[in-house]
């Protein structure tokens, strides 16, 4: 079997429009550059250093609907799936709070709770939010932030993949019916999260109030055991269906004909994923900054104070959120300059 | 070497379309015509993403060819936005070098 060589499989990384158009001669090129002694190390270097620029800048792409189209779904792709990678991430970090307060022990949360989680208000007596330093209501706005932009985007992602369907039947190809089961699935994995969410905690508020000592409530009775394995059910349907719907995002973007509306769309959906990515940076950047400043929670005379128990991975959330920020800007850019060459051209009619 | 300090100071496109004024090249004699004009040693990533970049924006265009080889040369438009920017560079060039003393 021949071996293939470094620099072929270099090749192998230009967009297929540059291969068929400048491969035979640039491998003519390569040959003579070997022949007197040139390492192929450097020029397969050299290769991929412009197989990234041509993918990312599509210099001397034909102009044709086809091509401008694909690749205004693979820049769409490439904007919103590292939101679907990163969010999981940014709200398991920023997300659990626990929060306390010294005036009579009152435990409470801020007057400001936007969450879909059941994390933050815990208040007996009803002594809501009675005193809250700077520091803990910037952390608080941050944190808010954090999850106005995650409920932004995801809205604008059900709504792009509302769109993709309606796109997807209107098409008409070969492959419709797989590409269109596939763009059901992260709804399918949220619905199914959710469910089981709901299944588990009305099991467990099933239990009965058995007593309390010392300030502590005792539950008996429910469920406990189908409840624990509902939790484990619902992380397992969170986790690997979140990945499985990236995958089958991936595939759809790559392979499924679309209308032009449609694109317009996505790429409205693409510059909303990457306007959210870079709002949540910059609130976790403040979030982190500010906790790690404030140094582990002290209780002051009367004042709330939130603790994050998850603050420790903060400066690994801003590496991998400033890595996906910076994809989804690059994929949100490109799809809006595909977006403009297709419509300035009116390629469609083509 | 001191120059290196201030990184590639010749600008790919400029010697690419220096190279094709004398008359139109493939990609491997053009790598080796500037080798020799500048000593700059071009890897064929870098040529042709000038090339690509060159040929979009009708500066050079591509002659039919018989065989893997395809030769490229400027068009008139190149010509002379080549012509534009020597011009610019001798004129930077003359005043540096009469600042500096070496020329009169």
């Amino acid at each position: 079997m021949a071996r293939t060589s470094i620099t072929e499989v270099a090749l192998r990384c230009y967009p297929s429009w540059w291969r068929e158009r400048y491969g035979d001669e640039m491998r003519a090129t390569i040959e003579s550059l070997q022949i007197e002694g040139r390492s192929a190390l450097s020029i397969a270097l050299g290769l991929l250093r412009d197989a990234l620029r041509s993918h990312v800048q599509g210099r001397g792409m034909p102009r044709t609907y086809g091509l401008l189209a694909t690749r205004t779904r693979t820049s769409i792709a490439t904007a919103t799936i590292p939101w679907m990678a990163v969010i999981p991430f940014v709200l398991a970090v920023t997300g659990p709070t626990h929060y306390t307060a010294s005036g009579g022990g009152v435990v409470a949360g801020y007057p400001f709770v936007l969450s879909p989680f059941p994390t933050k208000l815990f208040s007996s007596p009803h002594h809501l939010h009675p005193v809250i330093s700077t520091t803990e209501w910037v952390i608080g706005l941050s944190n808010m932030a954090i999850e106005a932009a995650f409920l932004l985007a995801f809205i604008a992602l059900a709504i792009g993949l509302a769109a993709l369907r309606y796109g997807i039947k209107r098409e008409k190809a070969s492959n419709r019916r797989r590409m269109y089961s596939l763009t059901w699935l992260p709804m399918v994995t949220v619905l199914t999260f959710v469910g089981l969410a709901i299944a588990q905690n009305s099991l467990r508020n099933g239990a009965r109030f058995v007593g309390s000592a010392h300030g502590e409530v005792y539950l008996g009775g429910g469920h406990p055991a189908v409840a624990a394995f509902l939790g484990n059910l619902e992380w397992t349907v969170a986790v690997g269906g979140w990945i499985v719907s990236m995958v089958a995002l991936s595939v759809v973007s790559r392979s499924v004909t679309l209308p032009p509306e449609t694109l317009r769309l996505g790429r409205t959906v693409s510059a909303i994923s990457s306007i959210s990515l870079c709002v949540t940076f910059v609130a976790v950047v403040i979030w982190g900054t500010l906790i790690a400043s404030r140094g582990p929670a002290v209780v002051h005379a009367g004042t709330v104070v939130a603790t994050y128990p998850e603050h420790g991975l903060w400066l690994l959330l801003v590496l991998v959120l400033g890595v996906a920020t910076l994809l989804s800007i690059a994929g949100a850019s490109s799809a809006r300059q595909s977006w403009r060459t297709i419509y300035a051209e009116r390629l469609w009619d083509t | 070497m001191a120059s290196k300090r201030l990184g590639r100071t010749q600008d790919p496109t400029i010697l690419v379309l220096t190279s094709l004024t004398g008359g139109s090249k493939h990609g491997y004699a053009i790598i080796k015509d500037i080798e020799e004009m500048t000593g700059t040693v071009f890897g064929p990533g870098t040529l042709y993403g000038v090339l690509v970049r060159l040929e979009e924006e009708g500066l050079v265009e591509a002659l039919p060819s018989s065989d893997r080889r395809r030769p490229y040369r400027i068009t008139g438009v190149g010509s002379a936005v080549l012509t534009e920017r020597l011009q610019t560079s001798l004129k930077v060039a003359t005043i540096g070098l009469r600042r500096l003393g070496s020329v009169n």
